[in-house]
């Protein structure tokens, strides 16, 4: 068998594999198919593909996602609403976290100091040096 | 960009479209009702997960709807609406990983999978095969159930081309238009996704 015989009769599969495969052609592609055992094989295979991949139908989509996709474009639309997919609520949460955790760390700070100085207040009084008599 | 001859039927989504724009709540439903079950299909075939596949679905509308001005109303609605679909799936694989979470045989017997139990009774006729014996219809269906299960294996852009052209029924140039490359790019994807398909099949028939 010819290279360029077998060539052809690749080309011609994948021609059959798109659904664009000429009666002339597919012709043609028998009889080589029947005399070349690996384009035969080929074209077996490929028939399987194509009739498993064309098997594949609609799926019914879920029976509420109508009613979900038009619940969240009402609220999408609503005066003042931020896009459900809009990034402008993550940043506005991102940064109404900073500033509590900044507020937080600055209290517990503060919170600290007082106590330090109210437990050291005394210390510090009785370690003063004496003043001489 | 190009513009292309409508047909009836995007012809009548474009007048949908308008609706759309000009807040006509029934013209979002309508859309929404006419392209659900194929969106939440491609998602379907392409993720492998049901409950992903409603999210992306639902991704893809509010999406669409919410971007409905940016579209080009010469242009088909559905191809814009796929390219949407498709890129919000290809970006949940790379995020995700492309784990499909239901074994096939599992998939078959409860009829929810990615393969289910109305799609595998199709029948493939082996070249001077009677296939209407039963071990010849069970064989058949084996081999669509083991083609389906490497589809979910093939690179994502294979894929997508392959469940457009084979469940949508688009041409190559459509496809082109909603991956947004070039027709022989397109074309060349779908060659080498099906050859990938038939080497799965080297040995099982």
């Amino acid at each position: 068998m010819s290279v360029s015989e077998c060539e052809r009769a690749s080309a011609a599969i994948e021609e059959f594999g798109d659904g664009e495969l000429g009666r002339a052609k597919w012709l043609l592609l028998r009889r080589h198919a029947r005399r070349c055992s690996r384009c035969g094989s080929y074209l077996g295979r490929m028939k399987i593909v194509v009739r498993a991949l064309d098997g594949m139908n609609h799926l019914e989509a879920p029976g509420d996602l109508e009613e979900t996709v038009l619940t969240c474009l009402e609220r999408a639309c609503a005066p003042g609403a931020v896009s459900i997919f809009s990034t402008e609520g993550v940043h506005d949460h991102r940064n109404l976290f900073l500033v509590a955790g900044a507020a937080g760390l600055g209290l517990a700070a503060v919170a600290l100091a007082v106590v330090r100085w109210a437990l050291y207040r005394g210390r510090d009084e009785s370690l003063a040096p004496i003043a001489p008599a | 960009m190009a513009t292309t001859r409508l047909s009836r039927d995007s012809r009548e989504d474009a007048r949908l479209v308008k609706g759309c724009r000009e807040g006509d709540a029934r013209a979002y439903e309508l859309l929404v009702r006419k392209y659900q079950d194929p969106v939440f299909s491609i998602a379907y075939r392409m993720v492998g997960d049901r409950e992903d596949a409603r999210d992306l679905a639902q991704e893809t509308f509010v999406r669409a709807l919410e971007g409905i001005d940016t579209f080009n109303i010469r242009m088909p609605f559905r191809a814009w609406l796929f390219r949407i679909c498709t890129n919000a799936v290809i970006d949940h694989l790379r995020k995700y990983g492309k784990v499909r979470d239901i074994p096939v045989e599992m998939a078959v017997a409860a009829g929810a999978g990615p393969f289910d139990g109305g799609e595998c009774a199709v029948v493939i006729e082996m070249p001077g095969s009677d296939t209407e014996i039963p071990e010849n219809i069970s064989v058949a269906n084996e081999t669509a159930v083991t083609v389906r299960e490497a589809l979910m294996d093939l690179p994502e852009h294979y894929r997508a081309v392959v469940v457009l052209h084979h469940m949508e029924g688009m041409s190559y140039s459509e496809i082109s238009r909603v991956m947004e490359v070039p027709r022989n790019t397109a074309k060349t994807w779908g060659h080498r996704a099906r050859a990938l398909l038939c080497d799965t099949l080297e040995g099982v028939v």
